[in-house]
Order: C-alpha cells, then sequence, then structure tokens
C-alpha cells in the first residue's frame, strides 16, 4: 500500500480498526525484520494511526438515540433520546443519526 | 390342600407360568425407574441418618405420605447446608426399589433448602431446561468488541439505571454512539417487550456492536421478567446474529436466566457501562506507550543500521585502503633484500675461498724462499741445484738465482763440506 491509499483508508478507520492496525505496526516495527525502508514506512503509518486514534477521542461528543422503528428498506428509525425529566418538553425535532433514516415521529 | 397353592388352571387352558418374587420385583423396579428417572420432590426430612460410610438415609414426608431416601456419599459431600429433622427440602433423584427389602425409595442426588418458593423452583426448572439446549454453553459465548462505535440499551428509560448508564458511558468513551430502546422492565408486558427489543438490535449486527439489556435492583418478583424463556432465546438470537449480548439485572446476588444465557454478565447495570467501553484515560495512556515504543522502536532500529555501517566502515579496507599494497611491496622488498643478502654471502664465501687457497699456493712456492733472502744456485749449464761444496771446483763459474734477479761468479775457493764456517 502506498502512503497515499494508506492515507484515503485512515480517515474511514473505526477506533477500534485504527487501535488495531496501530498495534500491528508496534508489533512489526518492535519484533519484524524489516529493512530500513520498511521500517520508516512502519513508522510513519503508526504515527498517522496515533493521529487518527486523537483525532477521534478529541472529537467525540456522546449522541445518545432512541431506536425508534424500522423503515420499509429494513434501515432502524432513530432520534434523540432525552432522559425522563426533559421528556415534558413537547415539540422536539426529529432527528436520524448518520447510519439511520430519517422519520418524524 | 390350599385354594392358592397352585394357580387355577381351567381346562383347556393353557398352562399359566407364575413369576418369582425376584422377577416382579425386578418389573417393578423396571416400571418405577422409567416413570421416575429424574423428579423433583418437596417434603421435610425425618428419621435423618448419617452413616459411618457417608451415606445419608432419611424419609421425606408431607402431612399424608413419607417415602424412603436414599443419598449416597458423592452426592451428600456436595451439601453446602445442615441437614436436620423437620427441615423443609426440596431433593431431586430418581426412586427405585431395593429388592432385599421389597422397598421403593427415592435416590437422591441433589437437595435444595425449601423455603425458596414456587419461582425459585421455577427458575431451576427453566435453568434446567435452557441448560440442556445448550442456551448456556460456553463455547457460544460471543466475545465483546475491544472498542463499540453504538452500543444498544435495552431498559427503562426512565429512572437512576439509565441516567447512570450514559453518565460512565459519556465519561468514559463518548466515541460510542448510544442506541437506547426503552422498554418496561417488570410487568406482564415486559418479557415480551424485552425479547422484541433484543430482536430488533439482532438485526442491527453491523450497526450496533454490543447490547446491554439492564434493569436496577428489586424484588425475586420485580426480576421475573429477566427469567422468562422468551428473553433467555432473545438474548441468544441477537448474539447468533452478531450482536453480543451484556445482562445486567438488580445487584450483585441477582442472578437472572438472562445473565446465564447473555455473553457476559454484568453484576449491576454500571458494571456493565463499565464493561462495555475501555476507559479514555487509559486509552490515552496506551496510546503514549504505543506512541513510545513506536518512537523507541524505530530508533533503534536506525542506530541498529548505523552500526552496521560503521562495522562496514571499520573494516581494513575501508580503513586503510593502500594497506594491503603496501603489504605487497614489504614482501617484495623483503624477498630483495633476501636476496641480495643471498648473494652477498655466496661471493663473500667464494673470496674466502679464494684467499684461502692462494695463501696455501703462496705458501708452497720457491719464490717465497728466495724472498726470506735464501737463493739457489747451479752449475753453469747445469740443471740441478748445488746442495754441497764437493759438487764445485774453483773455478766453475755458477749462476746464482736470487728472489730478485740472477748472479753470475766463479769460484775462488772450496771448503769442505766438514770444515767449520769461516
Amino acid at each position: 500500500m502506498t502512503a497515499d491509499e494508506f492515507d484515503q483508508t485512515l480517515v474511514q478507520l473505526s477506533f477500534e480498526q485504527a487501535l488495531t492496525e496501530l498495534e500491528k505496526q508496534v508489533d512489526a516495527l518492535e519484533h519484524g525484520q524489516l529493512g530500513l525502508e520498511d521500517a520508516l514506512a512502519c513508522f510513519e503509518r503508526g504515527v498517522k494511526l496515533l493521529r487518527r486514534c486523537y483525532q477521534l477521542l478529541e472529537r467525540a461528543e456522546q449522541r445518545v438515540q432512541e431506536l425508534v422503528s424500522f423503515s420499509e428498506r429494513g434501515e432502524a428509525v432513530v432520534r434523540p433520546f432525552s432522559l425522563a425529566e426533559e421528556e415534558a418538553t413537547p415539540g422536539r425535532a426529529a432527528n436520524s443519526a448518520s447510519a439511520a433514516q430519517s422519520k418524524p415521529t | 390342600m390350599l385354594p392358592f397353592d397352585t394357580p387355577p388352571s381351567p381346562p383347556g387352558a393353557k398352562a399359566v407360568s407364575a413369576l418369582t418374587v425376584s422377577q416382579l420385583t425386578a418389573l417393578i423396579r423396571e416400571l418405577l425407574e422409567e416413570a421416575f428417572d429424574d423428579v423433583w420432590v418437596c417434603g421435610e426430612i425425618s428419621n435423618y441418618k448419617e452413616h459411618m460410610s457417608g451415606h445419608v438415609y432419611f424419609t421425606l414426608k408431607d402431612e399424608t405420605a413419607q417415602i424412603r431416601c436414599v443419598m449416597w456419599r458423592d452426592a451428600a459431600k456436595r451439601l453446602r447446608f445442615r441437614v436436620h429433622d423437620g427441615l423443609q427440602v426440596l431433593v431431586r433423584g430418581r426412586v427405585s426399589v431395593f429388592p432385599p427389602r421389597g422397598d421403593y425409595q427415592l435416590y437422591v442426588r441433589e437437595m435444595q433448602p425449601r423455603g425458596l418458593g414456587p419461582l425459585e423452583l421455577a427458575f431451576r426448572q427453566l435453568y434446567e431446561k435452557l441448560q440442556k439446549l445448550g442456551l448456556f454453553a460456553p463455547e457460544r459465548k460471543r466475545p465483546l468488541p475491544r472498542v463499540p462505535r453504538r452500543i444498544g440499551i435495552v431498559t427503562s428509560p426512565r429512572g437512576a439505571v439509565i441516567r447512570d448508564m450514559l453518565r460512565i458511558l459519556g465519561r468514559r468513551w463518548p466515541l460510542a454512539e448510544i442506541w437506547i430502546r426503552p422498554v418496561t422492565v417488570q410487568g406482564e408486558t415486559a418479557p415480551a417487550e424485552i425479547a422484541e427489543a433484543l430482536r430488533w438490535f439482532g438485526r442491527l449486527s453491523g450497526v450496533v456492536d454490543v447490547v446491554i439489556v439492564a434493569r436496577g435492583g428489586g424484588s425475586a418478583e420485580d426480576l421475573w421478567a429477566f427469567n422468562e424463556e422468551c428473553v433467555a432465546f432473545a438474548i441468544r438470537a441477537c448474539s447468533e446474529n452478531g450482536v453480543p449480548v451484556i445482562s445486567a439485572v438488580g445487584h450483585e446476588v441477582d442472578w437472572t436466566i438472562a445473565d446465564y444465557a447473555a455473553d457476559k454478565r454484568a453484576a449491576t447495570p454500571s458494571e456493565a457501562a463499565e464493561m462495555v467501553v475501555p476507559d479514555q484515560q487509559e486509552m490515552r495512556q496506551l496510546l503514549q506507550t504505543w506512541k513510545r515504543r513506536l518512537e523507541q522502536a524505530l530508533r533503534s532500529r536506525v542506530q541498529n543500521a548505523r552500526r552496521h555501517l560503521e562495522s562496514f566502515l571499520r573494516h581494513p579496507v575501508f580503513r586503510r585502503p593502500l594497506q594491503r599494497i603496501k603489504e605487497k611491496v614489504q614482501l617484495v622488498d623483503d624477498l630483495g633484500s633476501q636476496l641480495h643478502q643471498a648473494m652477498q654471502h655466496f661471493l663473500s664465501e667464494r673470496k674466502q675461498q679464494l684467499a684461502l687457497l692462494s695463501s696455501r699456493l703462496h705458501a708452497l712456492s720457491p719464490l717465497q724462499v728466495l724472498q726470506r733472502g735464501y737463493s739457489l744456485t747451479w752449475k753453469e749449464g747445469e740443471k740441478a741445484l748445488l746442495r754441497s761444496s764437493d759438487e764445485v771446483a774453483v773455478g766453475d763459474c755458477l749462476i746464482t738465482q736470487l728472489a730478485r734477479g740472477c748472479l753470475r761468479s766463479r769460484v775462488e775457493s772450496v771448503q769442505s763440506p766438514g770444515d767449520a764456517h769461516s
């Protein structure tokens, strides 16, 4: 994989994927019989993965949704979830999660 | 003759063969064993006796009946509580016959103190059933994701449970998105609602990484929904679909069927929230560690390469490139001087040899004698050297050879060899 290809896949990695990949790079660098050039590439990938992990951590903001139902296409329909005491407020706007389909409630 | 001594044999009928007592007993035994191979019986203990052998004998009774019981040593050893007359118990075993006495008795392999109530019995029966179906098999447990992206929660949307869980999840791992499926967690409809919510999450394999089914503490009756068969099956179905389930019902001491069916049991809902995600502080530390290890590993790899290179450079070939040539030159030089010396030696040896021969030759030369003042004399015209005065007469002409030059002289007188020198 070239450095450019790697950069492209990097942004799609979930935290766990990035973490697993990072672990591999550390292991390869520590125990692998890498040539100097490969070792440098390995290090570079490791640093990028680290950066990705930190980025995800920094951006994190807990999102809580309520699973309401399923659409005709079988996709989950969700809306923001609020704890009981806030439920007294009427007229809550319906939203959808990135992986889910929007549907008014 | 007694009427029943022999079976009546009406004329024309075939002779009826009688059973022996042993045969009859064996038949009864077979019947009983088949019918009551595994039964739970409740009753009160009486005539409780622990034998020296370790086997235990007692009678189990209620108001209107009693049955003899035996508990073999191995089973008796597993009892965690003290047994005594009057204790209400629940025993499990099989019914069989003890032929020597003609008694039927209960061979007990498990005993529980009673007072557990019918719920406990139901729990046990369901537990047995589901275990036989393999619902609790350890090999069916699905491992939890290390870092879930999306967590499903099946619980009541009200109360401390969900609030505590969200607080813990938000503090530990805000990266994870939470999808809640609100359900009622007790009452008539609870089991079906919980089961349906789990089935929903089972359909979201790949979207939701793990599901927590939770309920706060309560009485055995309050928690009962989690002891229902449909919930246990829904938990397994969700897990088999690829979404592992954590069960977190009640407090530490409450074990429900859901706990056994789930892939992982948390003692409390808060503990479930703790175990389902990593802690971001710990994760940052881990990342720091890996960062250091990456840097360290690269540094040592580069140092390695440098050392390797340096070891090459230290090699004499690189350090003193002319050395080899110089060495060859020296070798040639050495050979040259050896040759020279050998030649010198040869020559001087020959010179010495020559000098020696020459001096020996020299010593033998008559000229050498003449040199010391001697001379040679012969008569003119003759070859023989004169050795005595007798050989000459006065008036003879003599030739004398000296070291340098010759003399010609004439004899004036002759002295006889016997006369003294004048």
